[in-house]
């Protein structure tokens, strides 16, 4: 269980990203984490992964705990170690890497030669078509094959947790279904914990057993899935609905959708 | 195998000691593919690796009476031990600073084995043995291309092996994508540290045979300018890849050469310091070409021409 207790997140030491953020990850739990640009929600991730040092960020306050172990003070390598991927934003292939050799990267930290072939196999029975461009260099794969492949080289890394940073980005509609059904496939089956910071909230809450918002850099709101994608704050914000059928623009909030929160 | 046996019948060993100029360059060079082409790492310190390697074996082998197959291990070794410590400080910098470090070190190299009274000075050191096997004693140029020839063999095998292993994929993802490779696990400092390690064993050993076929050691064996070309070799030959970093020390290490015969041979009114000049401005226009029109280098163009080759008629 990872746990995020009231952590502060201050870039060059002026920069305050994050405030009083605490969230909690049951094993086996896909947490959503939704929030407009600038929220906050990349930072998170970052901060609990520890890339965020290469951002000259740190976690300046209150701790980030996996299983009862203090994580806040590691650097990348060491809670990769312990079994947290992070899959970054953008979708950062090794370009020049095959596919089939991007995903033995994941592989990095383990010895056990025979299950990662297994499990090699594994990704392309997930993912059938990273099977057929397996030679391919990575770097000629269209942004959907590219995503398919960060989320499976993540797996390869057989993680506790998983952070998936807007897989969403800049793709077809009917490719993020398609996607975020295997996710949820990944999740049930090989009982990986995620965290999915998304944008477009509709896909990540779709999945998600537990939501939080995150705004300015604060927990705006949190709750079950279902909650969080019936509250009428998310609903005008993220989801960009609103019982009248008019846009609203986030200035235009009332300020009780503010800092609501329906569950603890 | 039988070119040298060709070239000395026809008396020319001119070329064949170019050859094997060639072969030892290859070496070096495959050892600064590994800094700079596979983990991205701007080395312009890599003469002074070479020369860390050259000057150990010299100076144990006249110096201190070691036979010259220890002694070359040894160059080997503690090229690599100071490729370690110049990687210390370089590893946590990128791109332009590294290259600054590196630059560095070169000329903190260079001061320290020219004050150093063991190493000759700016003198150098002569009589440096040839390597023999049993019986068998490398003094003729026929015989360091035999020689030299296993080495490269044995130096390019374990560059492209390097790349298909877990080892050497790392160094391929710390230069594509350093945030990505640390929080996949690996540890992107000791990797940098790895690479340069591993490159600096090259130069030793490309050093370390260099000195033993002169059979003397100068300084001025080893220039920042000779740095700048291995660079620019593997630019020309196809960043990261062992086939592209012999095909770019060859093609311009073939162009000094035919510069050099042609001015030598009085054919074209060049002066020799004017062919000299036009060496590093045909270098210089070389490396421009290349990165705006060609910036795979060599190895694409010749990917490029197999597929068509392949695909004939239907090429592109």
């Amino acid at each position: 269980m990872l746990k995020i207790d009231n952590i502060k997140v201050v870039y060059s030491g002026v920069v305050l990203a994050l405030n009083e953020v605490s969230m909690v990850v049951p094993e086996g739990n896909i947490v959503a984490l939704i929030g407009s640009n600038g929220s906050g929600k990349s930072t998170t991730l970052k901060s609990i992964s520890g890339v965020l040092a290469t951002e000259d960020g740190k976690v300046t306050e209150g701790t980030i705990m996996l299983d009862g172990k203090r994580i806040d003070r590691l650097v990348p390598e060491q809670i990769a170690r312990i079994g947290i991927c992070h899959v970054l934003q953008g979708r950062s292939v090794f370009a020049q890497l095959t596919t089939e050799e991007n995903l033995l990267m994941g592989a990095y930290l383990r010895k056990d030669r025979q299950k990662i072939k297994e499990d090699l196999y594994r990704i392309y029975h997930y993912f059938p078509m990273l099977e057929t461009l397996r030679q391919q260099k990575s770097g000629y794969l269209s942004g959907g094959e590219q995503q398919m492949l960060v989320i499976g080289r993540a797996f390869m890394a057989r993680p506790k947790i998983m952070l998936l940073d807007e897989p969403s980005l800049g793709l077809a509609p009917k490719l993020i279904s398609n996607i975020y059904d295997i996710i949820r496939q990944l999740n049930r089956e090989e009982k990986t914990s995620l965290i999915i910071a998304e944008q477009s909230a509709v896909a990540a809450l779709a999945i998600a057993d537990y939501g939080y918002v995150l705004q300015n850099g604060r927990i705006a709101s949190e709750g079950s899935s279902e909650v969080l994608a019936g509250q009428q704050a998310v609903k005008e914000v993220y989801l960009g609905l609103n019982g009248g059928g008019t846009f609203i623009s986030r200035h235009d909030m009332p300020s009780s959708a503010h800092g609501s929160s329906s569950e603890g | 195998m039988i070119l040298p046996i060709a070239l000395s019948q026809t008396g020319n060993l001119n070329w064949l000691s170019f050859i094997n100029f060639t072969l030892i360059t290859i070496i070096a060079v495959l050892g600064l593919n590994v800094i700079t082409g596979m983990s991205g790492q701007v080395s312009l310190g890599h003469s002074a690796f070479i020369m860390v390697g050259g000057y150990t074996v010299a100076v144990l082998t006249t110096q201190a009476g070691w036979s010259l197959w220890l002694a070359l291990a040894a160059g080997v070794l503690i090229s690599g031990v100071v490729g370690i410590a110049v990687a210390i400080p370089a590893m946590r910098l990128k791109g332009f600073y590294v290259a600054v470090v590196t630059l560095a070190f070169f000329f903190i190299a260079q001061y320290i084995i020219k004050s150093l009274d063991i190493t000759g000075g700016i003198h150098g050191l002569v009589g440096v043995p040839y390597p023999t096997i049993g019986g068998l004693k490398f003094n003729s140029d026929v015989s360091w291309y035999y020689l030299l020839f296993f080495f490269t063999v044995l130096c390019i095998l374990v560059s492209a092996n390097l790349i298909r292993s877990r080892f050497g994929r790392a160094f391929l993802a710390i230069r594509d994508n350093d945030i990505t490779a640390s929080s996949l696990g690996i540890n992107v400092p000791v990797t940098k540290i790895r690479a340069f390690f591993i490159g600096a064993l090259f130069a030793g050993l490309a050093g370390g045979l260099w000195t033993s076929y002169m059979s003397v050691v100068r300084m001025d064996q080893f220039t920042i300018w000779d740095s700048i070309w291995y660079v620019g070799m593997i630019i020309i030959g196809g960043v990261g890849s062992t086939a592209g970093t012999v095909m770019g020390v060859i093609f311009l290490l073939l162009i000094r050469q035919v510069l050099h015969v042609i001015g030598a041979s009085g054919l074209v009114p060049l002066s020799s310091n004017l062919s000299a000049a036009l060496i590093y401005a045909i270098y210089g226009v070389a490396i421009i070409l290349f990165i705006s029109f060609q910036p795979y280098g060599l190895i694409a163009v010749w990917r490029k021409a197999r597929a068509n080759y392949k695909r004939w008629p239907f090429g592109v």
